[in-house]
């Protein structure tokens, strides 16, 4: 059985839009590989093109342009944990990263093939909805064109991207200052699990740096994509970083997952759950949102 | 740490104690032991380190075709039609087996031995009707593993479902599918013993039900055979089994070959943990050897591991105690349900095991257990690491800790007022405890781990809660019983040179066993251990020996090799006397030599003993020793263990264990301490995360070890190792078995630890973040009625 | 489509299938068995091997990927027949029993060693998470690497 699979690795955008004018529906795109070996592996299904991304110049880094935070699809979660612009400024991404899977993963592990593979509890995803960042895409036609992130998430789950699109940066202005940012995960295991819940959340505090003036959440695990939470978010304005977190807040977290899943047989554990979650975000968000999460009190 | 110095991987390093684990005492200076005692790795670590020792997976043979299994998809369905057309289209398939060609013949993948009690043949080699979500129904071979993949997902099969029995309950239901014509209650028991001058004195009665779910064995390598069958009719089979000889008596009587044409050769086995127990692969790849007459290599997928190899049982067992103010017990009853999975394998053994331990642990007056196995449309259950005593252990002692809250005593106060004494009789097996010491286990164990303290600490009122708990179990000492005469056979041969040679049907599963009868025989006859060679089991060629289980490796195998070292040493000081011209009274063998008293002062060295003998005297210096298991005294631990429960997430971790063993004597300390921390990583997974789900229709949710939780490094706790030794049994130099007692009572100390963290009665495994959260909201819904009516 | 890559310091050239995952052209192109396949997934690091000195699970690893690039394996670790010093501490403190998990576990501790020469056992056990062992508990794997981190430090 030999598999016909072509193989092309463009080394641009231009390559980049040639590559994708030859795909078809049975065409691969290949970033950190994590997800489609072991679909190949277990569907022992042959592409007919694969077009490989980890050759693409410029698609590896983080820059900050224009006020806006520019990163690469090809950034990999092991380069998005420690990358110091990230950790400074978009730390609920750096967080995510750094709980995706194994170390192995992370290695391999793309912040662009996490997208495009848009699985419900993909934890940077999480982060880059709660961001409101948008999705750079690259055509057959050539045309470069720009998405809201949740735009690539499909309805039933797994992305919108046609197999002649392909990611090839994210971006999102840069926030203000006063502004702080966390990530939190719920799995069965203190890592290298799957999140059976997890959130972003982004604050801006006022000037003496004590109120919370706005903020933003964004939930995962419990939809077919993460999304923005708004009246969550709601109950932080006015609140106070250094008190303790707002039950509003908390409760109105349980009430989202009654919303979100109200058959799921999950919803049960979920809904109680979920408040370790928030005060896990508080926690994080109050200290500063260090890239460190949060470890039990008793400890 | 005190760290160890560059030596030789295998010889004495005494001093390297790499853990502060250990009793801080040298037994080289405490027993005058000269190996007995020492750390030595495994005697294939070194290879395994430069990755050039060749696991199953890694072996190549010249024509070697590739296997792959056609699993069903339902739990329970008749299969009507197969179709391969389209897979024997595939151009490197050389052909489809199924129900439709291969033999009928029904097998039990436990046999070790022809006319073996216990055993149920009613597994075929392929389904006509599939009983579980995994059971065979065809199979390929092809010239690539991929293209026999690719055929199996190209084979369409007509299935007519029918429903699914998930649970022993429902098996036993008066309306439930019958899974096999002899219908679903596939073994039942009663054990029973009532001393009827026990003391009436009143007492309360506290029940509980506790149960235990289906765990996946996990060795790290996935299940796999080969096998070839030679133009001249011989059948020979490799594979990483606990017993060729076994394997054997089941592929030879199956496939109708007498048993010296079927040889059977272990090969590295990447763990087992009893998961390669059972001969699940065998008697398939040697069909498909015998069909093709090609060299077959099958290699399971991990997903295929999870699902169609075998499993723990998932069991319930109902226990009421009665029990006096003073915490005595005065009966223990016991009832059991079973679910044995889609065919009997070992399940009316591993429950009836279950039936034989609580008597061995604690002094009862009266005990009834009542077990039933029976068949359901699941995974096949099988032996795992201990053999039904984690099983009963885990029950019993969660059922004990309630007894502890209701009468008000400390939970070791109760354990220290009912564990039995040294030289106590087993009421049940008639047969004694043995050097028992579990008393000092928990007394040493309770001070060493500071339970006093911390057993009085409040768990704390807020989201992170703390508690301890504690463990006892009881497991064997190999197989002896009233019905089966345990027994090993081996052979030493010295060479020229003065090294040795062990012929011994081994089968090293990764603890060590090799190095621990080397050690032992180094100790006898007083020769370094690296100069003692070893190889694994070969039914053609290794004398008889049952395989590696039933905690039987050192006590009865290392006992074996003792005698055996001492009839060589026997062998050799006899021709040395000959030679020497002395009545053999007047020698003695050290060092390597046989010395005439000091006055005489002369002395052979064993190589020359050893060359006169075949230079000179025509004679060989070879010894070959049977070893019948005298006594089948008790293993003991008793394990603590400290948890933090995450009250908001349901999440627990065990924060600080501490396992303390009676072992009578450690031979190797490096791998006794090994089996001990290695057992913590299973105990934590099956108590709070490890678990063969089903679906409602019967069927695992795939994803290997991303839907099987695995406890990593990260969730490990710290792991503290107390050995207890007395040797005062008939082990080689008093050691006794470590393997399976290290996980007897390991998961019981955790759910302790939770239940005493929280107030809970948790009492169905594994302790998951929702069962956890269930419990705690249904207290919070308990309290606020209660507030309500106040 | 042939691929070029220098794999335990030698330069190879082997012809593969574009999609062929990188554990099966060592393993079976290369001959390199040391490398082990417990999950096919991702998920035990069985398979651990080092590219460009950053540990990846070669069952997830296209193979067409590594062109170009450094490949390190277990069969790489010793020199001239010598076990290297992380090999030797695994075997002297217990940490292989059936070692099955060995190969992938000092690929993983060789990663960490060349980035953190001292690592505290949270770094060891964060670096190691990825590699799932049934016999040995971790301990003497996590001190088995803090031993040879403490003798490179005494050389």
């Amino acid at each position: 059985m030999m598999s016909g699979t072509e193989l092309l690795a463009p080394r641009n955008r231009r390559e980049l839009a040639d590559a994708l004018r030859r795909a078809t529906g049975r065409s691969c795109l290949l970033a950190g590989g994590t997800d489609w070996m072991i679909e190949w592996d277990s569907s022992g299904a042959h592409p007919d093109l694969l077009i490989d991304l980890s050759r693409l110049e410029g698609a590896a880094e983080v820059r900050t342009t224009d006020g806006m935070i520019r990163v690469g699809a090809l950034m990999t979660c092991a380069q998005l944990q420690q990358h110091e612009i990230l950790l400074g400024r978009a730390a609920c991404l750096a967080q995510a990263a750094r709980q995706v899977g194994s170390l192995q993963i992370r290695n391999a592990a793309t912040i662009g093939g996490n997208v495009a593979n848009a699985s419900p509890c993909a934890d940077l995803v999480t982060a880059l909805v709660a961001l409101r960042a948008r999705a750079t895409l690259v055509a057959a036609s050539g045309v470069t064109s720009e998405r809201p992130i949740e735009t690539l998430l499909a309805d039933q789950g797994g992305s919108t991207l046609g197999h002649d699109e392909a990611i090839v940066e994210f971006s999102w202005p840069i926030g203000r200052a006063g502004e702080r940012s966390a990530f939190g995960k719920i799995g069965v295991r203190t890592s290298v699990a799957v999140s059976r819940l997890n959130a972003a959340l982004i604050i801006c505090l006022d000037g003496a740096g004590a109120v919370i003036t706005e903020a933003r959440i964004a939930f995962g695990s419990i939809a077919t994509s993460a999304f923005q939470a708004e009246d969550v978010a709601g109950t932080l304005r006015g609140a106070s970083i250094a008190g303790d977190c707002p039950e509003a807040f908390i409760s109105r977290c349980a009430q989202l997952v009654d919303r979100s899943i109200p058959s799921r047989t999950s919803r049960p554990y979920k809904r109680l759950a979920i408040r370790g979650l928030a005060a896990d975000l508080w926690a994080l968000i109050g200290a500063g949102a260090s890239a460190s999460s949060a470890t039990p009190s008793g400890s | 740490m005190i760290n160890s110095q560059s030596r030789h991987p295998l010889s004495r390093n005494r001093q390297s104690l790499g853990t502060k684990s250990l009793d801080d005492y040298d037994p080289g200076i405490v027993t005058g032991f000269k190996y007995v005692g020492g750390r030595y790795p495994a005697s294939d670590a070194v290879r395994k380190a430069g990755g050039d020792l060749a696991f199953g997976s890694d072996m190549r043979f010249s024509g070697m075709v590739h296997a792959a299994l056609l699993l069903s998809p339902h739990a329970h369905a008749r299969i009507l039609r197969i179709d391969a057309a389209r897979a024997r289209a595939v151009p490197e398939v050389l052909g489809v087996y199924s129900h439709f060609d291969a033999p009928a013949t029904p097998y039990c993948r436990y046999r070790i031995t022809p006319g073996q009690a216990g055993c149920v043949d009613d597994e075929p080699l392929f389904a006509s009707t599939a009983r579980f979500a995994g059971d065979r129904v065809a199979a390929v071979v092809a010239t690539t593993r991929a293209a026999a993949r690719a055929a199996v997902r190209a084979i369409d099969v007509e299935y007519e479902p029918l429903p699914a029995v998930l649970s022993a309950e429902a098996a036993l239901a008066p309306s439930a599918p019958r899974i096999h014509p002899s219908g679903n209650l596939l073994h039942e028991y009663c054990v029973e013993f009532a001393d009827p001058g026990a003391d009436p004195a009143d007492g309360v009665t506290i029940e509980s039900t506790v149960s235990t779910q289906m765990l996946h064995h996990a060795a790290l390598e996935p299940h796999l055979c080969f096998a070839e069958y030679d133009s001249a009719g011989k059948l020979t089979i490799w594979s990483p089994c606990q017993s060729v000889y076994g394997a054997r008596t089941v592929v030879a009587d199956l496939l109708g070959l007498p048993y010296h044409r079927v040889r059977v050769i272990k090969i590295p086995m990447g763990g087992s943990f009893g998961g390669k127990q059972e001969f699940i692969l065998e008697p398939v790849t040697a069909y498909l050897a015998m069909r093709t007459r090609r060299p077959v290599s099958l290699i399971l997928e991990r997903d295929e591991c999870i699902r169609a190899t075998t499993v723990r049982p998932a069991q319930r067992s109902w226990l009421r105690s009665r029990v006096g103010r003073d915490g005595r017990l005065l009966s223990v009853e016991v009832d059991t349900l079973l679910a044995a999975g889609a065919y009997a394998g070992s399940s009316p053994d591993y429950a009836e095991a279950m039936a034989h331990k609580l008597t061995r642990l604690y002094r009862m007056p009266s005990y009834r257990h009542r077990g039933r196995v029976a068949y359901t449309t699941t995974p096949v259950a099988g032996g795992m690491r201990g053999w039904g005593a984690p099983d009963i252990a885990t029950c019993a002692e969660v059922h004990l800790d309630q007894v502890a809250a209701r009468l008000g005593i400390d939970p070791v106060a109760l354990r220290l007022r009912n564990l039995v004494e040294p030289g106590d009789v087993d009421p049940v097996g008639g047969r004694g405890v043995g050097d028992a010491r579990v008393r000092e286990c928990l007394r040493r164990g309770a001070a060493r781990f500071d339970w006093a303290r911390r057993a009085a600490c409040a768990p704390g009122h807020g989201r992170w809660r703390r508690g301890v708990g504690v463990a006892c179990g009881a497991h064997k000492n190999g197989m002896l019983s009233d019905s089966f005469p345990d027994s090993t056979t081996m052979t030493l041969k010295m060479n020229e040179d003065g090294t040795l040679d062990l012929n011994a049907a081994l089968h090293e599963v990764g603890a060590g066993s090799a190095v621990t009868l080397t050690t032992i025989i180094a100790e006898e006859l007083d020769v370094a251990p690296e100069r003692i060679s070893t190889r694994e089991a070969d039914s053609e060629s290794s004398p008889f020996d049952f395989g590696c289980f039933g905690s039987r490796m050192t006590y009865v195998g290392g006992a074996g090799a003792r005698k055996l070292a001492a009839a060589l040493k026997e062998r050799l000081i006899a021709n040395a006397a000959s030679l020497l011209g002395l009545p053999i009274d007047l020698l003695s063998a050290d060092c390597g030599r046989v010395s005439a008293p000091p006055s005489d002062g002369r002395s052979l060295e064993f190589a020359a003993i050893v060359r006169h003998a075949r230079m000179r005297d025509g004679r060989d210096m070879i010894v070959t020793q049977t070893y019948s298991g005298k006594s089948n005294p008790g293993s003991y631990s008793v394990q603590f263990a400290e948890v933090e429960v995450d009250t908001w997430t349901g999440l627990a971790r065990v924060t600080d264990f501490l396992s303390v063993v009676d072992i009578g004597r450690a031979i190797n300390r490096l791998m006794v301490e090994g089996q001990c921390r290695g057992a913590v990583q299973a105990g934590v997974g099956s108590a709070l995360c490890e678990e063969v789900i089903l679906d409602e229709a019967g069927r695992t949710p795939g994803g290997g070890f991303k839907n099987y939780h695995l406890i990593n490094a990260v969730d490990m706790p710290p792991v503290d190792v107390l050995l207890v030794e007395h040797d005062g049994d008939d082990g080689p130099f008093g050691a006794k078995s470590v393997g399976e007692i290290a996980f007897v009572p390991t998961a019981a100390a955790i759910v302790n630890a939770v239940n005493r963290a929280l107030g809970t009665v948790l009492a169905d495994l594994p302790l998951t973040p929702e069962r956890i959260l269930a419990a705690l909201d249904g207290m919070a819904a308990v309290a606020t009625v209660r507030t309500t009516c106040a | 489509m042939r691929l070029t890559a220098t794999v335990n310091g030698a330069s190879i050239a082997v012809e593969v299938a574009a999609n062929a995952r990188l554990v099966d052209v060592l393993r079976d192109a290369l001959g390199l068995t040391g490398t082990k396949v417990g999950c096919a997934a991702g998920e035990c690091g069985a398979c651990t091997v080092l590219i460009d000195g950053r540990a990846v699970n070669a069952c997830l690893v296209a193979a067409a990927q590594v062109e170009g690039r450094v490949v390190l394996t277990v069969e790489g670790l010793a020199r001239g027949g010598e076990l290297d010093r992380l090999q030797r501490k695994f075997v002297e403190m217990g940490a292989i029993q059936c070692g099955f998990c060995t190969p992938g576990l000092l690929m993983s501790a060789t990663a960490l060693l060349a980035r953190v020469p001292h690592p505290s056992r949270a770094e060891i056990a964060t670096a190691i998470a990825g590699n799932l062992c049934r016999c040995t508990g971790y301990a003497a794997i996590i001190e088995a690497i803090e031993a040879a981190a403490d003798e490179a430090v005494a050389r």
